[in-house]
């Protein structure tokens, strides 16, 4: 899926650089505006692991709530760079289950990350690069539905994140389709995380025992990544796109991962 | 790259680095779905290898050693095998810890290894515990107690699992205020939530006691575990009992009914009377075999004030045992012993 999305990202790349160049009223070539507020839900699939629970994969449906907004920050005058800022809010429900087994699992998340970032506005016509930083977290958690002293785990984690995006708009004849894509990687963080064995019964009895443990790439390598399609009509944008959500974790000796991927689709009245 | 003019090197460089992420990435993978034998044998033993909190208590106490395990039983695993002998003999392996709270689970059976129970006589009869209940004794949530003709109050708590509150206990107690003193009789109690166990015997102190330690694995070596923590007994803010208590035991009280009897161990007008509980000192954690079937195994180990395992039970202050002369007279021993020396300390 991974080696997918490298090669979307490189098609896209080929398809700026060919793309038709519409000149505005001035005779200059138009600059790509930022994105406004888009609101999306999405279906996907999950994969959830995390051996606090079980040694198994679960694998199962889930649903995304996404809302994405960036805006223009004053600061540069220079036509060719901006600064702008981005909230990026992501709700995930999950239920899954493994593929021997009756057991179910249900899940939560809701990340929340805010972006600063330098944007390039004349690379290429109507393209924008953007690179810089998130600050976010997460707080969620799993709950499988077996008796016990493990059927559960909390997520709850802080990060600093780079951030890479671009920004296409293509001219068609009657409209035009802006493509969007976003990749973030999580460089620095910590996490809750229950020690090896620790029940969340001693956990709230004897309180901390190495529950925040550092976060890097070596023992947390995550990515998400955001390809979406802003088409506009007469009355609106549809915005359709695909989403995939790499998080893992090997902390105190317990190791978890959530792949999701998910298509997107959102609609907002005028332009 | 030409055409991005001057930005045509840092679009290069992000080119690099997102490819990078994306093909140097290492995935954290877990246990595929198998129904295979091997596989299925490997991840048990391997769970256990890493999660089961007393190999190293067991290698001592009863010369297990979970290597030579590994020899004797991989010996008898086949792919051929069916799922019927394969559970069979995983049961057969895990029964090799004597564990209470060692199962495996499938849809037609539940592997356990019940020794610590089956082997001893069970020092309780229920219907005779009935007939000191009578017809008319109270129930208040998990409790069931009544005044005894000798002005003795009794509480039978038939399991942890059964929830009890604050109010419960002492409206219990409140009502057994004027007895001369009290049994509480948790015989054939397998047990249930600690936190249960930890309420019923914090009405039975006046001070702050250290009832015992807890740690738990907090890696997957034998001898990873964390530094013991203290574990104390707080007083209730409720009504306490200040007069003499006997708690009933056998070889039945397991796990959360164990820790109840070591708590209570530790208060002062408290007597043990009766046979050695069954154990069952480590905090069960559950998982799972590729194949779907759930194990449970301890996973934390709890110790007594002396920070001595108590895996395998707690001996009574007093050791007492059922007579079948005294059943047939309609007598149960343990209760008649309780109550004579309750009227001794009277």
């Amino acid at each position: 899926m991974k080696r997918l999305f490298l090669y979307m990202t490189m098609l896209l790349s080929c398809v700026s650089l060919s793309a038709e160049k519409k000149p505005t009223n001035c005779g200059m070539i138009e600059i790509p505006i930022f994105p406004k507020d888009k609101l999306l839900v999405g279906i996907g699939y999950t994969n959830q692991y995390d051996t606090y629970i079980s040694p198994l994969e679960y694998r199962g449906p889930q649903l995304d709530i996404l809302w994405d907004n960036e805006r223009r920050l004053k600061g540069i005058k220079n036509g060719d760079c901006a600064l702008s800022f981005q909230s990026l809010l992501d709700i995930q429900m999950h239920t899954s289950t493994p593929e021997s087994s009756t057991l179910r699992m249900y899940g939560g998340d809701i990340h929340y990350d805010a972006g600063w970032y330098y944007n390039w506005l004349s690379v290429a016509p109507g393209l924008r690069l953007k690179a810089g930083g998130q600050v976010g977290g997460t707080l969620g958690g799993i709950y499988c539905n077996r008796s016990g002293n493990n059927p559960a785990n909390a997520h709850a984690a802080v990060r600093l994140s780079a951030s890479v995006g671009a920004q296409y708009k293509w001219f068609l004849r009657h409209t035009d389709v802006t493509f969007y894509y976003q990749a973030d990687l999580p460089v620095l963080g910590a996490a809750f995380s229950p020690d090896y064995e620790q029940s969340y019964y001693e956990l709230s009895k004897y309180g901390y025992c190495h529950n925040i443990c550092a976060t890097t790439p070596a023992n947390a390598f995550s990515i998400r990544q955001m390809l979406s399609a802003d088409i506009n009509f007469k009355h609106g944008t549809l915005t359709v796109g695909y989403k995939a959500d790499i998080r893992q974790a090997k902390l105190n000796h317990l190791q978890q991962h959530q792949y999701a991927h998910s298509f997107m689709i959102g609609w907002r009245k005028g332009f | 790259m030409e055409a991005f003019g001057k930005y045509g090197k840092l679009a290069k460089y992000i080119s690099i680095c997102i490819i990078s992420v994306l093909t140097l990435s290492s995935c954290i993978r877990g246990e595929e779905c198998s129904y295979t034998p091997e596989d299925n044998f490997q991840s048990l033993w391997r769970n256990i290898d890493e999660h089961y909190c007393f190999l190293d208590y067991k290698k001592e106490q009863l010369g297990v050693d979970w290597n030579e395990v590994y020899s004797k039983y991989h010996s008898r695993i086949n792919n051929n095998m069916s799922s019927v002998q394969l559970f069979e003999v995983l049961c057969d392996m895990l029964s090799e810890l004597r564990d209470g709270h060692v199962n495996l689970y499938c849809a037609a059976d539940v592997g356990r290894n019940w020794s610590w129970k089956e082997d001893y006589p069970e020092n309780l009869n229920t219907e005779l515990r009935e007939r000191y209940l009578g017809k008319d004794y109270k129930i208040a949530a998990g409790l069931r107690y009544r005044i005894l003709d000798d002005n003795t109050g009794y509480i039978v708590y038939d399991s942890f699992s059964q929830g009890i509150g604050e109010g419960n206990i002492a409206e219990a107690l409140y009502y057994m205020r004027s007895c001369t003193g009290l049994i509480i009789d948790v015989r054939g109690n397998g047990g249930g939530q600690l936190n249960y166990s930890e309420l019923l015997s914090s009405h039975f102190t006046n001070e702050r006691l250290l009832v015992g330690y807890h740690a738990h694995k907090n890696g997957p070596g034998h001898n990873d575990f964390s530094k013991p923590e203290p574990e104390y007994l707080e007083p209730s803010k409720t009504i306490r009992w200040q007069k003499p208590c006997i708690v009933l035991t056998n070889r039945s009280c397991f796990s959360a009914t164990n820790d109840f009897v070591r708590n209570m161990k530790e208060c002062p007008l408290v007597t043990i009377m009766g046979d050695q509980t069954g154990g069952g000192s480590g905090l069960p954690f559950n998982s799972q075999l590729p194949n779907g079937w759930s194990l449970r195994f301890s996973a934390c180990p709890m110790y007594d004030a002396q920070m001595q395992h108590i895996e395998f039970g707690i001996q009574p202050d007093i050791a007492c045992s059922l007579d079948s002369a005294d059943m047939a007279r309609g007598y149960d021993t343990i209760i008649e012993a309780a109550r004579k020396k309750l009227a001794e300390e009277k």
